[in-house]
């Protein structure tokens, strides 16, 4: 099994709603107004979006075959579980090697943890993707 | 100063935007900008073309696009359209340009007719229970069939010219890559490719990309014969010379320099950063004589495979420049009304020319059918088809099937803000800046194109069965099965349909 939420970056039309869908998921409430006017503690998004010129598109972890992030990490923190990568938050010590080895910068640093994009808690299709105004993120599952 | 009042108000609900600027990126017109030292979004009401993208877009519906109501005191006769227009023209000295079709309140004759059902003497037919055939045929039907008898199988003697072959009598008309994106063509062409129909390429030729779907294009010839070679006439399934447009009869086209992208030079075969400027008239033709040199030549060129269209705009004299077309050797006469649309043209234009295509369609089939030549053309009807219902009023008028443009660009997200000329459109249709046209991912174009046709195809059949017809071909032409209301007799005798009551 494998999980992948990839951009299409002829259609990223640069929106960023993906980064807005993604907070709202990890959100307390879960409500877009609540999380963003009300909610104090707010994660960031888990989308690493880039831009230049015309050219766009969100990045995230790509669940990777044989993952450098896993091998960097001396905690033993990270660990491949149903196809995704998923970090451990007991074992993670903040010490932000994952961060640095990871060939997509898909994994962002929190207050003293490492985060990064868990699909949506496995659901079926990610928020993101769903959200997406014009299919430019798909989600391939196999 | 500019002393033109903004005609639209952007009104942003504080309470629900959470400052996610989605409408500061999305909004190409940049009505909207970010302060970053004062966490502000700071809107320009002068600059809002009334698009909606960002209304759309914005995912707590915080903004809402009114329109300016305090616009200028009330006038019936001083409108605060003219007031604006006048005011914009004193300020620059040129021309005021518009896109899209004729937007003003003349009468609309689909509205004024009415179609008839079946009531106990001609039963109807339920088209979920029985077949309903859309399908029809594009070109020059003989005038008598001979069939000759072999070995005891019968065939037809007689040669027939050539035809294309139509699953719904829908078809999408004539938008040039360059006038559009090319995601949106290939939204058109992939569209026109699933539903059996077809696409047509403007005079914008046809992108390499678009080769495949060439068993699905009517390739345009116009006056500025853009993008046309051998590979092009053969690629395209159908040549359509393009006399005149609805939106602007008499008036040629202007594609300025900074649109022609290397792309589009390759596609239409001109210098890139070149105007590419379609004259008024095609210098070569000023007489019905030189239009059928033309159709011969292309003919010629094709190997008489393929049946030649020729579009003129509704105007005035219609019915008889239909009839030389017809005797030219058109294959197929496609007539744009003045609610047609256009990627730019000056507003004087749109707004005051042609004649409704109600009207030219009805006078055009009467004359051919009079002069009995109607067998020798088919007739398309193009120029503001807004819906099933006006596609069954067109070919129950006498077209043979409609073209329709403004409805396939408002499926695939245009708001009709009229802007076309502006190059600046938010939804990726009417632009070629790269930071737009991918804002139609043209799966998604191509699907919504599908699904309206394919909507408007279960209309049709409903429509159909209601009056006991199980096919479009026995409609055609069929204005027994149309009622006017609210006509005059005269209006009634022009469109040769009775009064509701009679």
């Amino acid at each position: 099994m494998k999980r992948r939420i990839i951009c299409n970056e002829d259609f990223c039309i640069g929106c960023r709603l993906c980064e807005v869908y993604c907070n709202v998921k990890h959100s307390k409430s879960g409500d877009i107004l609540l999380a963003y006017k009300y909610e104090k503690e707010k994660e960031p998004s888990r989308m690493a979006f880039e831009q230049k010129e015309h050219v766009c598109g969100s990045i995230v972890c790509m669940n990777c075959k044989d993952p450098l992030c896993i091998k960097a990490c001396s905690m033993g923190a990270i660990k491949i579980e149903d196809g995704t990568v998923i970090i451990d938050n007991e074992r993670c010590v903040g010490c932000w090697m994952c961060v640095m080895v990871c060939p997509f910068g898909a994994i962002k640093r929190g207050d003293e943890k490492a985060f990064k994009c868990d699909h949506c808690h496995g659901e079926e299709v990610p928020i993101c993707v769903l959200n997406c105004p014009n299919k430019a993120l798909v989600y391939e599952a196999d | 100063m500019s002393s033109v009042i903004p005609e639209f108000i952007v009104d942003k609900n504080e309470d629900r935007c959470i400052k996610c600027k989605v409408c500061v990126r999305q909004c190409s017109e940049e009505v909207f900008k970010y302060f970053e030292d004062f966490d502000l979004i700071r809107i320009y009401n002068d600059k809002c073309v009334g698009c909606h993208r960002c209304e759309m877009m914005c995912p707590t519906d915080a903004l809402t696009i009114t329109k300016n109501n305090a616009l200028y005191k009330d006038n019936f006769h001083w409108s605060s359209y003219t007031i604006n227009s006048i005011k914009k023209q004193a300020e620059t000295g040129g021309m005021t340009l518009t896109g899209s079709g004729n937007d003003k309140a003349y009468v609309s004759y689909w509205d004024r007719m009415l179609l008839d059902a079946s009531q106990v003497t001609n039963p109807p037919i339920d088209p979920l229970r029985e077949p309903m055939e859309l399908r029809t045929y594009l070109g020059k039907k003989p005038g008598r069939i001979l069939l000759k008898e072999e070995n005891g199988e019968m065939s037809l003697e007689t040669k027939l010219s050539p035809q294309i072959k139509l699953e719904t009598p829908i078809m999408f008309s004539a938008m040039s890559y360059g006038s559009i994106s090319l995601n949106a063509c290939e939204s058109l062409a992939s569209a026109a490719s699933r539903l059996g129909t077809f696409y047509n390429t403007g005079e914008g030729g046809l992108h390499k990309k678009l080769y495949k779907y060439g068993k699905n294009t009517i390739g345009q010839v116009a006056s500025g014969r853009f993008g046309v070679d051998t590979d092009y006439l053969a690629a395209c399934a159908a040549i359509e010379i393009k006399i005149g447009q609805g939106a602007k009869p008499g008036i040629g086209g202007h594609l300025p320099g900074e649109k022609v992208t290397v792309e589009i030079s390759e596609t239409r075969m001109i210098p890139s950063g070149t105007d590419a400027i379609s004259p008024a008239p095609h210098h070569d033709i000023y007489s019905i004589e030189d239009l059928k040199q033309l159709i011969s030549l292309i003919k010629e060129a094709t190997n008489y495979e393929k049946p030649v269209f020729v579009k003129i705009a509704a105007v005035h004299n219609s019915a008889a420049i239909a009839s030389g077309i017809v005797r030219a050797g058109a294959d197929v006469i496609v007539i744009d009304g003045f609610r047609g649309g256009t990627g730019a043209a000056p507003s004087v234009i749109r707004d005051n020319t042609g004649i409704p295509i109600e009207v030219a369609l009805a006078v055009i089939d009467q004359r051919l059918r009079d002069e009995s030549i109607r067998n020798e053309v088919s007739i398309v009807a193009a120029g503001g088809i807004r819906s099933s219902a006006d596609a069954v009023k067109a070919m129950a008028l006498g077209a043979d099937a409609v073209y329709i443009a403004t409805a396939a660009l408002i499926a695939m997200g245009c708001t009709l803000c009229q802007k076309c000329y502006k190059g600046k459109c938010n939804w990726g249709l009417t632009t070629q800046d790269p930071v737009l046209t991918r804002r139609l991912n043209p799966e998604i174009g191509s699907e919504k194109l599908t699904n309206l046709v394919n909507s408007w195809n279960l209309e049709i059949k409903e429509i159909l069965g209601s009056m006991g017809i199980n096919a479009i071909e026995a409609l055609r032409g069929n204005r027994l099965r149309l009622r006017g209301v609210g006509l005059t007799e005269l209006e009634s005798k022009i469109l040769g349909i009775e009064h509701a009551g009679m």
